[in-house]
């Protein structure tokens, strides 16, 4: 497919959009942690992990720039909140430590799973995309999966911090697998690996095994999430986080910066 | 016949290099560990004022060239402290006591980093000119008689330029922009400045600063450090449309040295030394979230350490530990 269908092209905004989002909220939220990490080695590697995310969201927003949306830069500091995709989970207040472990645990396995099934759409500008993100993720899985295994192995303490941090990121997983838009978007690939439901159960599989190998207790299945997860239209949450993100950029928005 | 600290006073003196493993009369450790301890947590803590911009950064680029830079300065200090480590071997003392210092109040940090930074240019100014007198006190101690530290500086030098031409673009942008803009930049010079006056330390130099000079651990005076930066540093801000604030600063045509008006020696000196700037405490308490709220993590790690590697003795897969 060298130029899409304008019919093509919205399916694949349905489902770039998100991806575009969700990248971006984790990279925003994760350079939050700066200077914050427990040691000086953990911040290196958060910190290179939040440019990489943000990179790769300006990446996929480039993609849909070449379908017609806004440049990475309008995306991101002039969209208003009715455009945002994200998954709220992503876009989540800064927490415990033992919270943005698990969360970035459960996103990389997922975004994984995400992006294996969207290999498979025949854009050569989003499977070069998914192609350079692939080789990044590679390590960002084992690191986060390496730090809730330390977690899990550290002492009783650390144990129930866990524990506690899983109990409370479950409720908020659902969304993840839901897309920006009518189901028509992914049926139109022939991507059956991209239906909700097999992402979900995808996540369920290679999670459940990790929490075996560690005797974590599994929290149940994921319910199916609300079919508009991923729009914000009257959140005060995202209308907050929008104001503080383009707090310097409002000043002039159209200048140089 | 010469004493032991004669024979190494002369050898440092001729210009000879002093490796880790070599003898060394305890007044040169010490100044050694105080000078580089005091660097190292400097780096850390001047990723606490830019931090606070980059949730906010204007765009894409400047967010992302700024987190970066942030993760440099920590890397800076990760590295400075495994030199303070190495040095501080012999009284038993390692990362998480030198870290515990900050918080203490046994280590200071630099002026620049106890001081508001309330916009977005502040944040720009910062790497202008704070990274960029970075660079003329690094580039000085390049030639230190410690080896293992002249040669770290290399690596920190190059990417403290980085961070000035960053500094420098983010300034240049404001420059060029909107009268809102060009306020931003003014305000921001107006309070670095001085701050800047200070940073070099005071025009005679204390009892250490000139034992470090004995010791060729620096090879510069304070003042000769920051006439270096005036001289550099003024033209640029002048060029810049933007005015600095002090009506005494100029240059002899014959000496071409600078005068200028002396900063508030005794509120600086104070800031410093009891940790009573504006954004002190504010800082101080976010290292300590990190550094004591997350003790238990670190404690975690070794924790799970010990577990993996009984395992690993009793032949049981250690799962993703291996990795």
């Amino acid at each position: 497919m060298m130029q899409p269908t304008t019919q093509q092209a919205a399916a694949l905004k349905t489902l770039v959009i998100p991806m575009a989002d969700d990248e971006w909220m984790i990279g925003h939220r994760g350079s939050e942690w700066l200077a914050l990490a427990p040691d000086l080695e953990e911040d290196l590697a958060m910190s290179s992990i939040s440019q990489d995310e943000m990179g790769h969201a300006e990446l996929l927003y480039e993609v849909l720039h070449g379908l017609g949306e806004a440049s990475a830069d309008e995306a991101v500091y002039l969209r208003g909140p009715q455009g945002w995709r994200h998954a709220a989970l992503t876009a989540a207040a800064r927490g415990s430590w033992a919270e943005w472990v698990v969360r970035r645990y459960c996103y990389e396995v997922f975004d994984g799973i995400r992006r294996k099934a969207l290999q498979r759409i025949p854009y050569a500008p989003l499977v070069a995309a998914l192609q350079k993100m692939d080789r990044e993720h590679a390590y960002h899985l084992t690191h986060f999966q390496s730090l809730v295994q330390t977690l899990a192995y550290g002492g009783p303490a650390s144990r129930q911090y866990l524990e506690e941090a899983i109990r409370e990121d479950w409720p908020k997983l659902p969304d993840l697998f839901e897309w920006g838009g009518r189901d028509e978007a992914w049926v139109s690939w022939d991507v059956a690996a991209l239906a909700p439901s097999m992402m979900r159960a995808a996540f369920e599989q290679v999670v459940r095994q990790d929490f075996a190998a560690w005797q974590l207790t599994w929290p149940g299945n994921l319910p199916a999430a609300d079919r508009a997860a991923r729009h914000h239209d009257n959140s005060e949450f995202l209308a907050a986080l929008l104001l503080e993100m383009r707090e310097v950029r409002q000043v002039a928005p159209t200048s140089g910066w | 016949m010469q004493s032991r600290e004669e024979a190494f006073m002369a050898r440092v003196q001729s210009g000879e290099k002093v490796e880790v493993m070599d003898w060394m009369p305890d007044e040169y450790r010490n100044l050694l560990i105080k000078q580089i301890h005091m660097h190292g947590i400097s780096e850390v803590m001047g990723a606490y004022p830019e931090r606070e911009w980059v949730m906010k950064a204007p765009t894409i680029r400047r967010k992302l060239a700024l987190n970066a830079k942030i993760q440099d300065e920590i890397g800076h200090g990760q590295m400075l402290l495994r030199l303070a480590e190495d040095l501080s071997q012999p009284y038993g003392r390692g990362r998480e006591d030198l870290m515990d210092d900050v918080l203490d109040g046994r280590v200071k940090f630099h002026n620049v980093f106890h001081l508001e930074a309330p916009t977005w240019a502040d944040a720009g100014v910062i790497g202008f000119l704070v990274d960029g007198g970075a660079i003329i006190t690094q580039a000085m101690l390049l030639g230190s008689s410690y080896a293992p530290y002249g040669r770290m500086l290399k690596r920190i030098v190059a990417e403290e330029s980085f961070h000035m031409q960053h500094g420098e673009s983010v300034v240049l942008a404001l420059a060029a922009g909107t009268p809102a803009q060009k306020a931003m930049l003014q305000g921001a010079i107006d309070r670095w400045w001085p701050a800047m006056m200070f940073f070099f330390g005071p025009r005679e130099m204390g009892a250490s600063s000139r034992r470090m000079l004995d010791y060729r651990i620096r090879t510069m005076t304070n003042e000769e450090l920051r006439q270096k930066f005036i001289n550099r540093y003024a033209p640029r801000i002048q060029a810049l449309g933007v005015s600095i604030p002090d009506p005494a600063l100029k240059q002899d045509p014959a000496t071409g040295q600078w005068s200028y008006t002396d900063p508030d020696w005794d509120w600086f000196s104070y800031v410093v030394h009891h940790n009573a700037g504006p954004r002190s405490a504010d800082r101080l308490g976010l290292r300590r979230e990190a550094h004591d709220g997350l003790r238990w993590a670190r404690e975690a790690s070794l924790q799970a350490a010990r577990h993996f590697a009984k395992e690993a003795d009793h032949g049981i897969s250690a799962g993703y530990a291996g990795l």
